[in-house]
C-alpha cells in the first residue's frame, strides 16, 4: 500500500487520509459539548411548547397571542409566519429564531474550536506530521458539526411531534419542517463558519467574522420582513430557513438553497486550505510597531489597547442595534395609529421602550463581561504571573478591570439609549426622547457592576469555573428577559438577576432597588479581592 | 540513497524572505545536526518538509516524494517532534501518545512503556498540567517509540533537564545503529557533536556551511599555544599564523590547517618543552560564521 502510495501523484482521497479516525477523535473529544448544545436547544424547545400547551387552552387565546406575534415589532425580532393562530405557530414565534440563531451562531464557534484554534496554538501540528491529510481535520470538525445540527433538528422535531403541536389531520409535516428549518440554519453557521476560518490566522477573528456574517443576514431578513418588498429576505440565508414557515405555508423545498450554499461554502473553504501554508490565513497579518505606545505601559492602558478592537466592535454593535430597536417603535407606533388599537404612545409605548432598553444592557454587558473574565484566561495562559513579577498587585490587576469594565458599561448603555431614543424620537416627532432613553438606559448600569463583581467572587475563591459560570449567568439572563412568561423560575431568583430585578424604566418609576446592586458590586468586589489575594496563582 | 534532499529552496512571507536558497540533504542512515540562530529559518525549513508550508521556488524532495503533494503518503514513514509542543488540555499524555501515533498504524505498547519509563514520565497526567520539559517528553516519547524511517526533530531537548538529555542521547544512538535517519534542529553544541554525522549551519535562510565535523574543522583555524624554555621572541610574520600573542615564556594562537606543516617547523626552532593543539569547537565554528561580519574572526 504505502509503496503505491508514494508513487502515485497525490490524490483528492489522499488529502482526507485519516479523517475517520480524526472524526471518531472530534467526536469524542466533543462529546459533552455537542451532548449540551442539543441538550439545552431541544429541552428550551419543550419546555416552551408544554408551557404552551397548558397556557393557551383555548383558539382565543391563540389569535390574542397571534396578534401580537404579527406586530411589527415583533416581526422584526422573529420573522414572519403566514398563519400565527395555531398552537405550533405559538411555539415558533417564542422559540424559533432564538434557538436557530443561537445554533448558527454557536457553530461557526464550534468549527473554529476545532479547526482555527488548534491550528493557532499548534495542536494540529503535531497531528499533521503524521499520515492525516490537509483537509482532514476541517472535514472532521465539520461533520461533526453537521452531524450535531441534523440530531438536534430531528429531536426538534420529535419533540414537535411528541407535543401534538401539528394541527388534527395535516400528519407531521409542520413538525418535520420546524426541525428542518432548525437544521438549515445550523448547517449555514457551518458553512460560513468553515470559509470564515481561512480568511484570518487568528481563531477570535475567524469567529467574529463568521457571527458578523450571520448577523448581517438576520439584519437582510429583518429589513425584508419590515417592508412592503421581502426581496431581502428571500435574499438571505437566514430567511430561506424562516421562510420554511412550519404550520403555515410549509416551504420545504428550501432546504435545496441551503445545501446547495452550505455545500459551497464548504467547498470553497477546502480549496483555499489546499492552497494556503499551514497557519496562515488569506490575509496577511500585519506588522506592528517596534515600540510600545507610552499609554501600554501602565496596567490599564494596556487592558484598553488589548481590548480596542473588541470595544469598538461591541461600541458599532450597540449603536446599531440601538438604531435597529428604536426604529422597529416606530413601526409599531404606525400600526397602532393605523389600527386605531388605544395604546399609542401610553403606557404600551413605554412598556414596549423599557423592553427594548431591557436588550440594550443585556448587549452592553457583554464587553465588559469579556474584559473581566479574561482575569481568568490571563491566569490561565500565564500572563498574569508576568503581570505579578513586574511588580503589578493582584488587587491593582482586578480593579483596572473593574473601573475600565464599569466605565464601558456607562458608556454603552448611554450610546444604546442614545441611538434607540434618536431613531425613535426622530420616528415620533419628538427629539426630547433621545436624551429620556439614554439616562433611562443607565438604569441598569448597578446591575451589570453587580455581575462584575460575581465575576471577580468566582475568581478570587472558583477561578477555574469563572468564565462558564459568568456566560451561564449571562444565558440565565438572557432566557429569563426573552421567555419571561416562559420561563417559570421562582420569583425571588429572577428579582436577583440584574436584568429582571431592575426596574424596567420608562414602564415602570425609578426605585431605590438598584442601589442593592451597587452595595452587592462592592461587597463582592472586595470579597472576591480578598480571595485572590489569598491564593496560589498557578503558573 | 538521500533521504531527504533540499535545493535552492525559497520561501517568503508576505515582504519578508524567511529561506533563500536553502541547501540540506540528510543520507539514509545517518544525523544530521542542523544548526543557526533563533530566525534563522530552521523551523520554515521544517515546516516546508511537513508539507505544512508551501515552498515558493526550489526542489524538495523527502524520500523522493514531493512533501506538498504526498504528505500524507510520507509522513507514513517519519515522526516529527516540534520545538513548542502544544497538547490538548483535558488529554492525558498518555492519551496523546496514542491518539497521535494511531495515525501510524499505532505503538508496539512494550515499545511505548520502555520509552515513557526511560524518559521518567506519568502518562496518566493531565497535559495541561505539565511542564514544557513534559510536554516535550508527551512529544518525544511518541516519535521515539515509532519504527518511523526518518526523525525530524526541532529542538526536541531545550525544555529537558541533563539526565533526560542523556537518554535522549542514548535513544538517538540507537535510531542511528538500527539505520534510521535524523534531522536533528538543535542549539545545544556538545549534542550535535556527540550525535550528528553531518552538520548543517545555515544563516538568514541560506546554508554556510554543511559537512561533516571533520571536514567542517578543516576549513577553521586551529588554536595552539606553547611552552618555552626561555623568554619567546616577537615571531614576525609567518604565513598562517594569527591573533600571535606573548606572554613571558607562552605563546599562543591560531594556525591554518594547510600551512600546518610551516608553522610547527618554525616552532621546533623556538625549543618548546609544551605544546597544546585544540581543534575548533563546533562552538568556535557557529560563532566565526555570526561573528564574522562583525569583523572578529577567530
Amino acid at each position: 500500500m504505502s509503496k503505491t502510495a508514494l508513487q502515485s501523484k497525490s490524490t483528492p482521497l489522499n488529502s482526507y487520509m485519516g479523517a475517520g479516525k480524526y472524526f471518531r477523535f472530534t467526536l469524542k473529544h466533543n462529546l459533552m459539548r455537542y451532548l449540551v448544545w442539543i441538550a439545552v436547544l431541544v429541552l428550551m424547545l419543550a419546555y416552551v411548547g408544554a408551557y404552551y400547551k397548558t397556557l393557551f387552552d383555548t383558539q382565543e387565546k391563540l389569535n390574542e397571542f397571534a396578534a401580537i406575534g404579527a406586530t411589527p415589532g415583533m416581526v422584526a425580532m422573529i420573522g414572519k409566519l403566514g398563519n400565527l393562530a395555531t398552537m405550533g405557530a405559538a411555539v415558533w414565534t417564542k422559540i424559533w429564531m432564538f434557538n436557530a440563531m443561537t445554533l448558527a451562531i454557536g457553530m461557526v464557534f464550534q468549527v473554529t474550536k476545532g479547526a482555527r484554534a488548534d491550528e493557532e496554538n499548534g495542536r494540529t501540528e503535531l497531528f499533521r506530521s503524521r499520515p492525516l491529510g490537509i483537509h482532514s481535520t476541517l472535514a472532521s470538525v465539520v461533520g461533526g458539526a453537521l452531524l450535531l445540527c441534523f440530531v438536534t433538528g430531528l429531536l426538534s422535531t420529535a419533540v414537535c411531534i411528541g407535543l401534538k403541536l401539528d394541527p388534527a389531520g395535516e400528519g407531521v409535516t409542520g413538525s418535520i419542517l420546524f426541525g428542518l428549518s432548525i437544521t438549515a440554519m445550523g448547517w449555514i453557521g457551518v458553512g460560513i463558519g468553515a470559509l470564515s476560518n481561512q480568511f484570518s490566522s487568528s481563531a477570535s477573528l475567524s469567529n467574529s467574522t463568521g457571527s458578523i456574517l450571520i448577523m448581517l443576514f438576520y439584519s437582510m431578513r429583518l429589513m425584508g420582513d419590515m417592508g412592503t418588498n421581502d426581496t431581502l429576505t428571500w435574499l438571505s440565508p437566514v430567511g430561506w430557513c424562516e421562510r420554511m414557515a412550519p404550520w403555515a405555508e410549509n416551504r420545504g423545498w428550501l432546504i435545496i438553497p441551503v445545501i446547495v450554499l452550505t455545500a459551497i461554502l464548504i467547498i470553497m473553504a477546502l480549496w483555499i486550505e489546499s492552497r494556503r501554508d499551514y497557519g496562515a490565513g488569506v490575509l496577511r497579518d500585519k506588522k506592528g510597531r517596534s515600540e510600545a505606545r507610552p499609554i501600554m505601559k501602565s496596567s490599564w492602558g494596556l487592558v484598553l489597547h488589548l481590548y480596542k478592537g473588541s470595544i469598538i466592535g461591541w461600541s458599532i454593535g450597540i449603536m446599531l442595534s440601538g438604531m435597529m430597536f428604536g426604529s422597529v417603535a416606530k413601526s409599531m407606533i404606525d400600526l397602532f395609529s393605523d389600527s386605531g388599537i388605544p395604546m399609542v404612545g401610553g403606557s404600551g409605548m413605554d412598556s414596549l421602550l423599557s423592553f427594548l432598553l431591557c436588550f440594550v444592557g443585556l448587549v452592553s454587558v457583554v464587553e465588559p463581561m469579556l474584559i473581566m473574565t479574561g482575569l481568568r484566561s490571563d491566569e490561565a495562559n500565564g500572563l498574569t504571573e508576568v503581570m505579578l513579577a513586574k511588580g503589578i498587585s493582584r488587587t491593582r490587576i482586578i480593579m483596572d478591570r473593574f473601573i475600565i469594565g464599569s466605565c464601558l458599561a456607562a458608556i454603552m448603555l448611554l450610546l444604546g439609549g442614545l441611538s434607540c431614543g434618536f431613531t425613535y424620537g426622530a420616528a415620533a416627532n419628538d427629539m426630547s426622547q433621545t436624551w429620556r432613553l439614554a439616562f433611562d438606559a443607565l438604569i441598569y448600569l448597578p446591575g451589570i457592576m453587580a455581575i462584575l463583581g460575581v465575576i471577580v467572587l468566582l475568581f478570587g475563591y472558583f477561578p477555574r469555573t469563572t468564565i462558564p459560570a459568568a456566560w451561564f449567568l449571562y444565558g440565565l439572563m438572557y432566557f429569563a428577559v426573552l421567555l419571561s412568561d416562559a420561563l417559570k423560575l421562582p420569583d425571588w431568583v429572577l428579582n436577583i438577576l440584574p436584568f429582571i430585578g431592575t426596574p424596567k424604566v420608562p414602564y415602570e418609576s425609578y426605585s431605590a432597588s438598584v442601589f442593592g446592586y451597587l452595595i452587592g458590586a462592592v461587597v463582592f468586589l472586595v470579597l472576591g479581592i480578598a480571595g485572590v489575594k489569598k491564593r496560589d496563582i498557578p503558573g | 540513497m538521500n533521504v531527504i534532499e533540499i535545493h535552492d529552496l525559497c520561501k517568503n512571507f508576505g515582504k519578508v524572505q524567511a529561506l533563500k536558497g536553502l541547501e540540506l540533504t540528510v543520507k539514509q542512515g545517518e544525523v544530521l545536526g542542523f544548526l543557526g540562530p533563533n530566525g534563522s529559518g530552521k523551523t520554515t525549513t521544517i515546516r516546508v518538509l511537513l508539507g505544512l508550508l508551501k515552498a515558493d521556488k526550489g526542489s524538495i524532495s523527502l524520500f523522493g516524494g514531493d512533501p506538498w503533494k504526498d504528505a500524507v503518503s510520507l509522513h507514513k514513514k517519519l515522526v516529527y517532534v516540534p520545538g513548542d509542543v502544544s497538547l490538548w488540555p483535558k488529554l492525558t499524555g498518555g492519551e496523546v501518545i496514542d491518539v497521535v501515533s494511531s495515525l501510524n498504524g499505532g505503538l508496539d505498547p512494550k515499545r511505548k512503556n520502555r520509552m515513557i519509563e526511560r524518559f521518567d514520565l506519568d502518562p496518566t497526567k493531565k497535559a495541561r498540567t505539565y511542564s514544557k520539559g513534559n510536554r516535550q517528553k508527551v512529544a518525544l516519547v511518541a516519535a521515539l517509540a515509532s519504527r518511523a524511517e526518518l526523525l525530524i526533530l526541532d529542538e526536541p531537548t531545550s525544555g529537558l533537564d541533563p539526565l533526560m538529555e542523556a537518554v535522549f542521547t542514548e535513544c538517538i544512538q540507537e535510531v542511528k545503529k538500527e539505520g534510521r535517519s535524523v534531522l536533528l534542529s538543535s542549539h545545544i553544541f556538545s549534542e550535535v557533536e556527540k550525535l550528528a554525522d553531518t552538520i548543517t549551519i545555515i544563516k538568514e535562510g541560506a546554508t554556510v556551511e554543511s559537512g561533516t565535523l571533520a571536514q567542517l574543522r578543516h576549513l577553521t583555524r586551529t588554536h595552539v599555544s606553547v611552552v618555552l624554555k626561555k623568554e619567546a621572541p616577537e615571531l614576525g610574520s609567518v604565513k598562517g599564523i594569527y591573533d600571535y600573542t606573548v606572554t613571558g615564556q607562552h605563546i599562543s594562537f591560531s594556525m591554518d590547517n594547510e600551512s600546518m606543516p610551516v608553522v610547527l617547523e618554525q616552532i621546533a626552532k623556538l625549543d618548546p618543552i609544551g605544546l597544546t593543539v585544540n581543534p575548533p569547537s563546533l562552538e568556535d565554528l557557529f560563532l566565526s560564521h555570526y561573528r564574522s561580519e562583525e569583523g572578529a574572526v577567530i
